[in-house]
């Protein structure tokens, strides 16, 4: 493999403007990322408008700030108040929040840092050596192949995703009909407009990631939450020191090979990893502090994993073009409206670009881990404002940002009715997620779809003289029998598996053997997750049902652990953080 | 599992949803909307799949070896439209939905407030509007005082004015 242009990369990356860039990034994403209940693809839907004026390769570099800090925002919360930024991070909250509460919130943050830095940086060196093989690959897909691949990854992310599943598949088929709106694309008719000029170029996708979910969080948060933010436990030292990261090293390895490899996954790779991570920390664990009182052994894993995973998600983005999950789909957006059409043309075409925006990411990285540990009292300051005054000064940047897509009033008011569509869904228990995954996908599944019944003439049976066509759709068939065969068996020998996973809100059982209840798994992109207990195939977090709590970002809330009496049980601890201020 | 006969019985799990003043509502006492609730939101899944269905048939949806414009949006039409079926089918067994409760008229005020300002942005530039948008947010939805809100709104909206205005150059219905 030739290195030249990654090198040369770096020397245009190392500017002082681009750093500059990568540091507002990173403090941006952090700053939004921070305030519960916005994960990373809310974080950058919303700050997206940043970029829009300047020029590719300082956007980029932004973006992975925004990306990183975004990500590394999700942490805190997930620490300081038990309200995780996205699912993934519920999982760092089992054991993040116990230690808050001990008073070395400190130790935790400093160690997710280093934890994030190391498996994101994993990842990318991985991701720096196998995407140009695998755009190579990639090229000689065709459309049979792409429609294949499409539809398996949207029907990952809606059953491997958040939540029940029909209600998953429901919101991607709304999807996939949203994406139809506009003209088409072989006939040239309108569909779907009602008349409408500013539909005739169909519904872009900025404004609806904003909508349902920016928007429809702070709506949601606004019903549940008129009095304000919970108060978040005081943090003590950040640094981690040499005993700390003697102990976090095993668990940081072993995360970071798990995130990377789960995280090639679509749908739930970070949360997945993360939930493994745990699993197998708890089951390794010989250190004093036991998991869920607060052992650092169970922020360093799961942290790791579920950066290399949000990390290693980008290999199906910049080598297929196809985003694996709903965080991937804002970037795929957000470099579109670069010019950058991330899939295995990229690097052959613009190997500059490709090699920028891998690259943006080492600095975003190492960024992150400069700023985040000096930094965090900063950050942490932010969850003491209101959500009463956050909440509205937010609405303001996101309608302003919607506005600058194409200086119309229209796109805010899609944001708008986005953003109640997705309050509504939050409400009756729709992940928004594969919504808006299949928005993106959807152009590309239908062309690719038509173009395949054109090639074949309409005889669908010649799909067969595609291998990999072939094998993708046999992996969709195994995607799609999987659950019903499970069901077979539970109903015949319910001692051979566990309780029932989503629909009845009891949770999610994931290709690992994982579990996790469907308050975790609620959380998608965009929320966090409730409850959390972890329960790999083994025995993690059996006795780990430390209940997250659920606060503004509040998703869908599933009950908590319940004595047999049917009283909810245990949460002495949650009066630390659900507290609030008193108004002013 | 929790299935619903089981919160049902789970005394704790059945509020009214409102929380006492300055305090959010414990997730534990969420309270969770019933099989109606699902129910609807499986027929107007179906209902939503039948309108777009009815509109690809107007489309055409031409032949296999020739897809009209109306194919692709009938194939999922038909998909949404089984997919409610099936939601209404199983409404019983969910326990991820919440019912509206009379807080919900915040989020529906809220809304329709954001919708009048972002309407009259055109009219008279976008400084007004947002600066009565974030105080009506403010201190009548989040029961802030005027004394904070206003100079605070003001604030906030000479800063976008700076940032998006004169710092990113993005061209905002204005008025200064």
């Amino acid at each position: 493999m030739d290195f030249t242009p990654v090198i040369e990369g770096f020397e245009v990356l190392l500017q002082p403007e681009n750093l500059m860039f990568c540091l507002i990034g990173v403090v941006a994403g952090m700053a939004i990322g921070v305030l519960p209940g916005l994960g990373p693809a809310a974080t950058i839907a919303i700050l997206l408008p940043l970029t829009y004026s300047m020029d590719p390769i300082p956007s980029i570099i932004m973006l992975a700030g925004i990306f990183y800090g975004g990500i590394y925002g999700g942490t805190v919360t997930a620490v300081l108040l038990k309200l995780p930024g996205e699912t993934a991070s519920a999982i760092t909250a089992l054991e993040g929040y116990p230690l808050a509460q001990k008073g070395q919130g400190g130790k935790a943050l400093g160690v997710g840092a280093v934890a994030s830095f190391i498996g994101g940086t994993v990842s990318i060196v991985v991701l720096t050596m196998v995407a140009p093989v695998i755009a190579g690959f990639a090229l000689e897909f065709g459309p049979p192949e792409y429609t294949a691949l499409t539809l398996l990854g949207i029907l990952l992310v809606a059953t491997i995703g958040n939540g029940s599943k029909l209600k998953a598949l429901a919101g991607a088929a709304l999807g996939l009909l949203l994406a139809t709106v506009g003209r088409d694309a072989f006939t040239g008719e309108l569909r779907y407009t009602a008349g409408s000029l500013e539909l005739t170029d169909g519904l872009q996708f900025v404004p609806i990631a904003m909508g349902v979910f920016g928007l429809a969080e702070i709506l949601y948060n606004l019903e549940r939450r008129r009095n304000g933010g919970s108060i978040p436990v005081a943090t003590d030292r950040v640094l981690p020191t040499k005993a700390t990261m003697k102990e976090s090293a095993a668990p940081i390895g072993r995360g970071g090979v798990l995130g990377f490899l789960l995280g090639l996954l679509p749908g739930g790779g970070a949360t997945v990893s993360a939930m493994a991570s745990y699993g197998i920390e708890k089951r390794l664990n010989k250190g004093s502090t036991p998991f869920g009182k607060g052992a650092i052994r169970g922020v360093a894993g799961p942290e790791t994993a579920n950066n290399a995973a949000a990390t290693s998600s980008f290999i199906p983005l910049l080598t297929l073009g196809i985003p694996a999950n709903a965080t991937m789909a804002v970037m795929f957006s957000a470099l579109l409206i670069q010019g950058i059409t991330p899939g295995p043309q990229l690097v052959a075409t613009d190997p500059d670009l490709f090699w920028s925006v891998i690259n943006s990411m080492y600095l975003g990285n190492i960024v992150l881990l400069v700023l985040a540990i000096p930094l965090i009292g900063v950050f942490v300051r932010i969850l003491y404002v209101r959500s009463s005054i956050l909440s509205p000064i937010i609405v303001l940047i996101v309608c302003i940002g919607a506005y600058t897509i194409s200086n119309r009033i229209f796109e805010v008011m899609v944001v708008i009715v986005f953003g109640v569509l997705g309050y509504l869904m939050k409400k009756y228990g729709f992940d928004p997620a594969p919504l808006v995954l299949a928005f993106v996908l959807g152009s590309l599944l239908e062309d690719n779809f038509r173009r395949s019944l054109l090639m074949f003439d309409g005889d669908v049976t010649r799909v067969t003289g595609h291998p990999i066509a072939v094998t993708l759709l046999g992996l969709l068939l195994v995607v799609v029998l999987i659950p019903i065969l499970l069901k077979l068996v539970k109903s015949r020998r319910p001692d051979l598996i566990g309780e029932d996973e989503n629909g009845t809100g009891a949770g999610a059982e994931t290709e690992t053997g994982a579990k996790v209840p469907a308050s975790v798994t609620a959380g998608s992109e965009a929320g966090a997750a409730s409850g959390a207990e972890s329960d790999s195939a083994s025995d993690a977090g059996s006795d780990t049902a430390s209940g997250v709590a659920t606060g503004p970002n509040g998703d869908r809330r599933d009950h908590p652990p319940r004595s047999p009496d049917g009283s909810s049980a245990e949460r002495p601890e949650e009066g630390a953080a659900g507290s609030h201020p008193s108004q002013t | 599992m929790m299935d619903a006969a089981e919160d049902k019985s789970a005394p704790a799990a059945v509020d009214t949803g409102r929380a006492p003043e300055g305090q959010e509502p414990a997730p534990e006492t969420a309270p969770r909307a019933g099989r109606v609730t699902n129910l609807v939101c499986g027929a107007v899944t179906s209902l939503a799949g039948v309108g777009a269905l009815a509109v690809a048939m107007d489309l055409g949806t031409g032949s296999l070896s020739q897809p009209g414009a109306g194919t692709w949006p009938a194939i999922v039409s038909l998909m949404l439209f089984v997919i409610g079926l099936f939601i209404a089918a199983r409404a019983a067994h969910f326990t991820d939905a919440e019912p509206i409760t009379k807080d919900a008229v915040g989020v529906a005020v809220g809304a329709i407030a954001l919708t009048v300002a972002v309407q009259l942005m055109p009219l008279v530039g976008f400084e007004l509007p947002s600066v009565a948008l974030l105080v009506f947010w403010m201190s009548v939805l989040g029961r802030e005082k005027l004394r904070l809100s206003v100079p605070l709104s003001v604030l906030v909206v000479a800063a976008v004015h700076l940032t998006f205005v004169h710092g990113l150059a993005v061209p905002v219905p204005r008025l200064f």
